[in-house]
């Protein structure tokens, strides 16, 4: 089906692109354009003058527009978005469309790309004012085609990533989300959310403004001297495994890959039933964490910055990092990768209750110690791969320890372990939000624990990674050799937390087994027929 | 041919007073409805009609047990299987910033009619349910019955040979009770299976041709209408109901057929027109034992001036049948 046939897309344009609609959304960003376009042309009018044209006006006003529009875009776009099914289920509507014959697929980008038609269409209305601030600023069009290009495949990441919002939100929470969203963006459009290691610079759709102000494609490294410091001119080289790579490049394929894996996760979830939504299969799920794990592994700075700079970009190595605190610092990222893993894994009631009713005595055994087995292979490959790419990339010069290292990615898997167990058994009571009291009664732990902790200047001692996981993240080969058994025992204690709550699992299972007793007061009419 | 087969479908309520409440909406119910039947979901609320509806739909999940309509499995084939199933919900539910047409239009293309036909398809339907002075009309401004009827335009679109209607006579006057059961007796001559919930029983008595009641999740009848009826009253076959009329008031006559034996459950109507009363009761006993019963009426004075055996209404048959039981 032709994506201008798609009904959701018909219903959409039919519904908000009405004539007066559109009249006055075009009248609106014609005045702004206007206003614009005089206050940057008439205050550079005597001001700087170049080769005949108002280049610096020009220039000015393009950057500007492109903010408007990738504002529009992602905020505009995002809120209409996170409306797009959570609405419909307020509505009452959302059943209508389920049952039609309209494909997964055919709904999802029916949603994604019909909800926020007038935004579309508000984009669309500022081309004409960029196009003449590029002519008058000289743009390159190459760059600006290509800033369009990042701006409109970033801002559809984000409306996937606030569809897949939207398929969760329950009633009266889209408040909420909306701040959420809006708090995200504010995030990764920063300089900071990828963290001083990352030789990847920002991934908003906010950057393709800064492409825009590019005058050529190059990928060398540039200086500029602010005060006694000196930071980075050139943002758009980022290092792939080292080797440099257009940073629009790379915001290219991130945002193909991020659309790949956002579109099919609300596409499998959107006709079903809402009770048992399920982002990604476990096997998926897997892969998503390898998908975040390689980004972060291509894009890891082996190296510290200098302080001098703000955001290295990986250039300016001024020592390696040490290969047992990288191996700390992938790890720590990935406390966050696998936190979002595991909440993918976790099943809820509903499901739990069809696995019990169609499973045999092996799958009870699995649904017990749900979902240990992924997270643990999980974390088997993530650490694999760690080590691996230490091994290839480390400085032979500095401490490691293989030891250590593999250790460590047992002790990360069986912490993990424990901690998703518990957040499972809790994610099977009977409460109206019994996840979300799981997570509140864990955070509580690890809030008191870490008190405990500072209060005794503990946090690398190893009897610590008894109930804390930090001092892992300190953990050398000094340590190690001088208190293996202490380490040992550490890891024997999350394994055997890890049974308790199996056990506990256990339990409440079997209070969710159909009951064999349970009488049917229907069995005369059991095979009624009319 | 809609089929369930052990249908289960269990579930958390919200806690009640504090404490976890589970429901079975639905307990292993089998039913087999045959194609051109206007099968009477019937049950209190909360009995677990809608839910089995939803499910039949594919709109819900089941626990365990499967669905099948038109021989395809609902769980594992739902588009398949909602190509030939049109549904209305139990609520109002319409953008109401579309126009009529723009509505049906929608729902043509999503159920992906050949486009050429869709025009003509939309004025069909519209001008079924009776809503072509009100075609560009935006719905927001359709009185409650108006949007029931296009609801039930929206199911019937694609025409599909089952219906699924859920509640549809909720909120409908009587005229527009009486246009929706014409419309629907029509739709199944038309050779449409029909699957109807409802309260109003005397409604579903006059239109369905086989019935399930539902309580707590339980099918506590279900089959033809007739022979639902039929196996209450040989179920019951010691009493029946008899209806005896009185020239004047009733309640004398109430007062001493209440300490005849054989009779129960007496109940006196008020005086009619001609300025007779009636009294309804139950009567066990055979053609002998009612005919003395009459015949020591009339001997003690009593004003006789009618006796008639009545039948058993689908909504008393209901009411014995079902304990009112809300979960």
């Amino acid at each position: 089906m032709s994506l201008f046939k798609n009904p959701e897309i018909v219903r959409n344009a039919r519904i908000q692109l009405r004539p007066k609609k559109l009249l006055i959304a075009a009248g609106i960003c014609a005045a702004i354009s206007v206003a614009l376009g005089y206050t940057f042309f008439h205050k550079n009018t005597h001001a700087i003058y170049m080769d005949g044209t108002y280049f610096v006006a020009g220039e000015a006003l393009l950057h500007v527009i492109l903010w408007i529009q990738a504002l529009v875009l992602v905020i505009g776009g995002g809120i209409a978005c996170l409306h797009a099914i959570q609405r419909e289920k307020d509505q009452n509507t959302f059943d209508f469309q389920r049952i039609t014959r309209l494909s997964p697929y055919e709904l999802t980008l029916g949603k994604l790309l019909g909800a926020p038609l007038m935004v579309f269409f508000v984009f669309l209305c500022f081309i004409p004012a960029a196009i003449v601030g590029a002519v008058a600023g000289h743009a390159s069009w190459t760059i600006i085609l290509a800033a369009y290009v990042l701006m409109i495949l970033g801002s559809l990441a984000y409306l996937a990533f606030a569809l897949v919002i939207s398929l969760f939100l329950r009633r009266g929470t889209v408040t909420w989300a909306i701040l959420f969203f809006l708090a995200f963006v504010g995030y990764t459009s920063s300089a900071t959310p990828l963290s001083q290691y990352a030789s990847l610079s920002s991934i908003s759709p906010f950057d393709a403004i800064s492409l825009a102000q590019q005058s050529s494609w190059s990928l060398a490294p540039s200086f500029i001297q602010v005060g006694r410091s000196v930071i980075p001119g050139n943002e758009f080289r980022d290092l792939f495994f080292g080797a440099p790579v257009h940073h629009a490049l790379v915001l290219f394929i991130l945002y193909l890959t991020i659309l790949a894996w956002f579109i099919p996760a609300v596409a499998r979830n959107i006709k079903r039933d809402p009770a048992n939504y399920e982002l990604y299969t476990p096997a998926q799920a897997l892969g998503f964490l390898c998908y975040l794990n390689f980004i972060l592994f291509a894009f890891f700075s082996w190296s510290e910055p200098p302080p001098s700079l703000p955001r290295a970009g990986g250039i300016f190595s001024a020592r390696p990092i040490a290969p047992l605190d990288a191996q700390s610092i992938l790890f720590g990222v990935n406390v966050l990768l696998f936190f979002i893993f595991g909440f993918i894994l976790l099943r809820n009631r509903n499901q739990v209750r069809r696995a019990l009713h169609g499973g045999s005595a092996a799958s009870l055994g699995r649904l017990e110690m749900w979902p240990a087995p992924y997270l643990f292979l999980g974390a088997l490959i993530v650490g694999a791969a760690m080590v691996l790419v230490i091994q290839w990339k480390r400085d032979p010069s500095l401490e490691w320890s293989l030891t250590v290292a593999i250790f460590r990615v047992f002790f990360f898997a069986f912490w993990l372990i424990c901690d998703f167990l518990f957040l499972q058994w809790m994610k099977i009571q009977r409460n109206t939000h019994p996840l979300a009291m799981g997570v509140l009664y864990l955070g509580v732990y690890y809030v008191c624990a870490i008190i405990v902790v500072s209060s005794l200047s503990l946090w690398q001692d190893p009897f610590t990674a008894f109930f804390l996981p930090t001092p892992l993240f300190a953990l050398d080969t000094a340590s190690w050799v001088a208190h293996e058994a202490v380490w040992i025992g550490a890891l024997v204690a999350q394994i055997a937390a890890g049974v308790v709550f199996v056990s506990l699992q256990r339990r409440s299972l079997a209070a969710l087994r159909p009951q064999a007793s349970r009488i049917s007061m229907n069995a005369p009419a059991a095979n009624a027929s009319a | 041919m809609v089929r369930l087969e052990n249908l289960t479908k269990e579930y958390d309520l919200p806690p009640i007073k504090g404490r976890p409440a589970q429901v079975v909406a639905a307990d292993r119910v089998n039913l087999q409805i045959a194609d051109g039947e206007i099968y009477g979901f019937v049950g209190p609320n909360g009995a677990g009609k809608t839910t089995t509806l939803k499910m039949i739909c594919g709109l819900l999940v089941p626990t365990s047990g499967s669905v099948e309509v038109q021989g395809i499995d609902v769980e594992h084939r739902p588009e398949d299987a909602q190509q030939f199933i049109g549904y209305l919900a139990d609520f109002f539910s319409l953008y109401d910033d579309m126009k009529v047409w723009e509505y049906l239009d929608y729902f043509a293309r999503a159920y992906k009619m050949p486009a050429e036909k869709i025009p003509a398809r939309v004025t069909e339907v519209i001008a079924r349910v009776g809503l072509e002075s009100k075609r560009d009309a935006f719905i927001q401004g359709l009185s409650r019955g108006m949007k029931q009827r296009l609801g039930i335009a929206r199911a019937v679109l694609h025409n599909p040979p089952v219906l699924v209607l859920d509640e549809p006579a909720s909120g409908l006057d009587p005229k527009a009770r009486v246009e929706l059961k014409d419309l629907l007796k029509n739709l199944n001559r038309e050779g449409k299976t029909i699957l109807i919930s409802s309260h109003v029983l005397s409604d579903l008595e006059e239109i369905c041709t086989s019935v399930a009641i539902m309580e707590m999740g339980h099918l506590l009848r279900a089959g033809k209408l007739s022979s639902v009826m039929e196996q209450s009253a040989t179920e019951k076959a010691a009493q029946r109901r008899i209806r005896i009329r009185v020239a004047g008031a009733g309640e004398q006559l109430m007062g001493w057929l209440s300490g005849r034996a054989g009779v129960s459950e007496a109940q006196a109507s008020s005086k009619g027109p001609l300025g007779s009363s009636s009294v309804d009761f139950l009567f066990a006993g055979n053609d002998a034992a009612l005919a003395g019963l009459v015949r020591d009426l009339v001997m003690a004075g009593a004003p006789v001036c009618g006796v008639e055996g009545s039948a058993e209404s689908f909504e008393q048959i209901y009411a014995r049948f079902s304990g009112g039981e809300v979960m």
